[in-house]
């Protein structure tokens, strides 16, 4: 899980241009103020690329946190 | 001898208010005549990434085409709001928002400019609109049809407190991805509605009741 959290953290961070060692474990979008909706689009497209494949609609709308985005990653690197 | 009076249903109603302008700390929301908003919607035809998420292709539309489907502001039931930079003046985007019976509306933002001078403006007019609305004409439902693939739109209704209820499944495909397109129904109602006025009343400013003038 920890792997799954740095990952979700580095996209995050790539997406947000923030540096990794600020995104906290309970980063969101709406709280990290920098997570706005370009950002958003960027994470999302990501998300896409890192597990080969086109996000669930429900995915689409858990997406928002920094757990959400790992256990998403998590469930296709099973 | 009984006359039964008829009264004018809630969204039929005209009522002079609703052609005031909302001024927001960045942003001024000027509403917009039956044909000022036709040409607003012009412009949106004119934007391939814009045809692709509001009407599920990016199939170029004739003017007759788009005359024919066209239903403008009303001054009751049907409103536009061109979305001004104050510090440009420039028109960034619209905001299209329809009254239906029972106190419900239904929301469109178009956002023509997308980069980074223009962040968080979408957010600032939706929550300057939604609470013009509640306190003009006393909506009780809010409700968004977005796009599953309109990932920032998706962000925004989470961020504003929309509630998820539900996926309307192939509504359209997208030629250019070869994709089928499916659509979120994102609400806001009840004491998510009043959670969301209490959020963003601004600072000082006294919360107005909702007018009930009619059903």
């Amino acid at each position: 899980m920890t792997n799954l959290l740095h990952g979700a953290k580095q996209i995050i961070a790539e997406a947000t241009r923030e540096p990794l060692d600020r995104i906290e474990d309970d980063a969101a979008a709406g709280v990290l103020e920098p997570w706005d909706s370009i950002a958003h689009v960027h994470i999302m497209l990501a998300i896409e690329a890192a597990i080969s494949r086109e996000l669930t609609p429900e995915e689409i709308v858990d997406c928002m946190d920094v757990r959400s985005i790992a256990s998403v990653l998590g469930a296709t690197a099973d | 001898m009984n006359r039964k009076v008829k009264r004018k249903p809630w969204h039929r109603i005209k009522r002079p208010d609703y052609w005031n302008t909302v001024e927001t700390e960045h942003l001024r929301l000027e509403p917009q005549s039956w044909w000022s908003a036709l040409m607003l919607e012009r412009r949106l035809v004119d934007d391939p990434e814009a045809r692709i998420k509001m009407g599920g292709s990016g199939k170029l539309r004739s003017s007759l085409q788009i005359l024919r489907r066209y239903r403008g502001p009303n001054g009751c039931s049907r409103h536009t709001h061109a979305i001004i930079d104050k510090a440009t003046g420039e028109m960034i985007g619209f905001h299209k928002i329809g009254l239906h019976n029972y106190r419900k509306a239904t929301l469109t933002i178009v956002m023509l400019k997308r980069d980074k001078s223009v962040r968080g403006f979408a957010k600032e007019a939706r929550t300057a609109l939604l609470r013009h609305f509640v306190n003009l004409a006393g909506v009780e439902l809010f409700l968004g049809e977005v796009n599953t693939r309109n990932f920032a739109s998706v962000q925004l209704y989470n961020q504003l407190g929309f509630e998820r209820s539900g996926i309307l499944h192939n509504l359209g495909y997208d030629a250019e991805n070869e994709r089928v397109l499916h659509s979120f129904v994102f609400e806001l109602h009840g004491q998510a509605l009043v959670g969301f006025m209490e959020r963003t009343t601004p600072p000082g400013a006294e919360q107005i009741e909702p007018k009930r003038d009619s059903k």
